[in-house]
């Protein structure tokens, strides 16, 4: 409700045609894109998103070998910065069946991405409904959201990923659905109370007394309003679906071989890891990196969203 | 025998509202008595006030009138008509809410233009194409230059966002507005223009107002009359300038006796009202007001008043009527 300082310039009275020629505030935009400009981590998150984005999207374009294919004859290649066992053919070398790793390594941003895309969407959209409508409508509906959240709790996530590998059998689709039907939680419980913050504001009040339909004042009305918290939980989650997908690749219940993961990369060098250890060190630091980035850009939009329009 | 003028604008019949109250975990719920049997008219055209203390009902009556609380009890009328007969978009199209705090009765999101024409957009008044010339003329109306209507809620002051909420309230021309603390959240120096501008709009456009408030000064300045709520009841109504000159009700006397003066000699008035609000889920027995009272008498703990009516005024207190009539003249 406070104004910042600097702009209390309007202590006297104003008549109507004062008013006229008061200077009006830059508008929300405007300070928008100054904040943004103002923050670092919100830029460089972004400029490493984009990048890693545009490498999985032209992966077929910057891959110098196909990523599939196998060649006996050199395996193990040293990448640039050996001086023995380096051929130009594979500038980052290659995995124990002679699989140039540069270009599984630009393929597999595809299938992080995508996971952490997709099942951040798909967790989304089931925690916003959860928790949007617990929120607006309270009562008996908050509380059986309530339990929806709190069984959801009380499953561990991989357990429940291995069963369902048992079951469906591994898969890119399982695991996305695995992930996508479990990172909801976060979602549903942060909605639930910034929308029950908004329900009580005066502008829901305002559109109720002219008649509009629950709906509307649910999609239009409020749902602009808990955006920018959206999108941070988004960052967040899909961040951790990134690092779950590693991790069940890992393990052997996520993306199988020959798909170039970065999670399943780091499982099939695991044995290497003594002698061969930048085979480790590439995925994991393009993890790294990735997750990084997506924290930093989180980050930052809390940062730069905050208060908005206040 | 009543003449079409005769009949309000906006009439309660014997509203109530309760709320059942979670009193913790595992001791049940309570009933909360927000409104207790609350019967006011606002006559078409005039300006009715409505005063008490901070969570005495006010604003709940308020949304039972909007439609946006459905009362316990009792019966709302638009033009005699009850308010069951009438769905919510044509309860909106005759009534019309402003809010106290402009800063949370405007979405931050929305353009002044976006929300000005939402009532337009939501009911389809007109054609499409007409919109933004109407908003305009409600712009001019309510005195903000026409080029807000592009900019955020943020970039306005508190005054001007309250003069968007009016525009938003009157595009409709509604013939109520309830008016819910339309000042207590502004400067004051913005307050008197506010005032004046829904005194302006109130002669140009017809309208009938119901000012909430706790400002009596607000309440002397635009009512015709005014209603005294205390813990969910009317105890007094009277026409404006009977209830400033001669307040019958000791909670109405204790009212204006609690009114600052500008004079520091005098220093902070004592309006009796000693104790604390009485909380309303456990109010007292009888009159709810006697633990307050400066004239409590031993029939005002035993039993509630009755309502007097006197020359249109009415008032409830068991100092006026048969059970008190010796101790009013005395």
């Amino acid at each position: 409700m406070s104004q910042p300082a600097g702009t209390a310039g309007r202590l006297p009275p104003l008549s109507a045609s004062e008013i006229l020629d008061e200077v009006l505030e830059p508008s929300p935009f405007v300070k928008l894109r100054r904040r943004i400009f103002r923050n670092y981590s919100f830029l460089i998150g972004t400029v490493i998103i984009l990048a890693i984005l545009g490498v999985a999207l032209a992966a077929p374009l910057l891959a110098p070998h196909d990523p599939y294919e196998q060649d006996l004859s050199a395996r193990l290649h040293n990448p640039f910065w050996h001086e023995k066992k380096f051929d130009e053919e594979h500038l980052l070398g290659t995995d124990k069946v002679g699989r140039d790793y540069l270009s599984r390594l630009i393929y597999g941003s595809q299938v992080s991405l995508l996971i952490g895309f997709t099942s951040m969407l798909i967790s989304g959209f089931i925690g916003t409904a959860l928790g949007v409508s617990a929120g607006y409508f309270g009562g008996r509906v908050d509380m059986v959201v309530n339990f929806i959240i709190n069984t959801r709790l009380a499953m561990p996530v991989f357990l429940v990923a291995m069963s369902a590998v048992v079951v469906f059998g591994a898969s890119l689709t399982v695991v996305i659905l695995v992930l996508g039907l479990f990172l909801w939680d976060r979602f549903a419980v942060v909605m639930r109370s910034i929308t029950m913050q908004a329900r009580d504001l005066d502008y829901v009040n305002a559109a109720r007394a002219l008649g509009c339909s629950t709906p509307y004042i649910i999609v239009r009305e409020i749902f602009p309003n808990v955006l920018s918290s959206l999108t941070v939980i988004a960052t967040v989650e899909m961040a951790n679906a990134i690092l779950l997908e590693a991790a069940l690749s890992f393990l052997g219940f996520g993306v199988q071989a020959p798909t170039p993961s970065w999670g399943l990369m780091l499982n099939e060098a695991r044995e290497y890891m003594f002698f061969s250890p930048w085979l480790l060190a590439l995925p994991g630091a393009c993890l790294f990196v990735l997750v990084l980035a997506i924290n930093l850009f989180g980050d930052g939009l809390r940062d730069v969203t905050r208060d908005q329009g206040r | 025998m009543s003449t079409p003028e005769d009949v309000p604008a906006l009439e309660t019949v014997d509203v109530s509202c309760v709320f059942q109250v979670n009193q913790g975990f595992m001791r049940g719920r309570r009933p909360l008595r927000a409104v207790n049997g609350v019967s006011l008219r606002v006559p078409r055209g005039k300006v009715v006030g409505l005063v008490g203390e901070s969570g005495c009902g006010k604003t709940t009556l308020a949304q039972i009138l909007l439609g946006l609380l459905r009362p316990t009890a009792g019966d709302v009328r638009y033009d005699g008509v009850s308010a069951s007969t009438f769905g919510r978009r044509d309860v909106a199209r005759r009534i019309q809410p402003i809010f106290q705090d402009p800063y949370s009765s405007l979405n931050p999101t929305k353009t002044i233009r976006s929300i000005v024409s939402l009532p337009l957009r939501i009911h389809r008044v007109g054609e499409p194409s007409e919109w933004d010339d109407r908003v305009m003329q409600m712009l001019d109306m309510v005195g903000l230059p026409r080029r807000v209507a592009g900019s955020y809620p943020s970039q306005l002051s508190g005054g001007q966002r309250q003069r968007v909420a009016v525009a938003r309230a009157l595009i409709m021309r509604p013939e109520v507005v309830i008016c819910d603390e339309p000042t207590s959240a502004l400067d004051v120096s913005v307050q008197s223009q506010i005032l004046n501008l829904l005194q302006d709009l109130k002669d140009e456009l017809g309208l009938t107002y119901l000012l909430i408030s706790h400002n009596l000064a607000v309440v002397e300045h635009m009512a015709d009359r005014v209603a005294v709520m205390y813990l969910g009841r009317i105890v007094e109504e009277a026409d404006t300038e009977t209830l400033f000159s001669n307040p019958r009700h000791p909670y109405t006397r204790a009212l204006l006796e609690s009114v600052l003066t500008p004079d520091p000699r005098l220093g902070v008035p004592d309006s009796h009202l000693g104790t604390v609000f009485p909380n309303p889920i456990d109010p007292p027995s009888g009159c709810t007001f006697h633990p307050r009272c400066v004239d409590c008498m031993d029939v005002c703990k035993a039993s509630a008043p009755t309502t007097t009516v006197e020359a249109g005024n009415r008032v409830e207190c068991h100092l006026y009527g048969g059970d008190g009539k010796s101790r009013a003249a005395a």
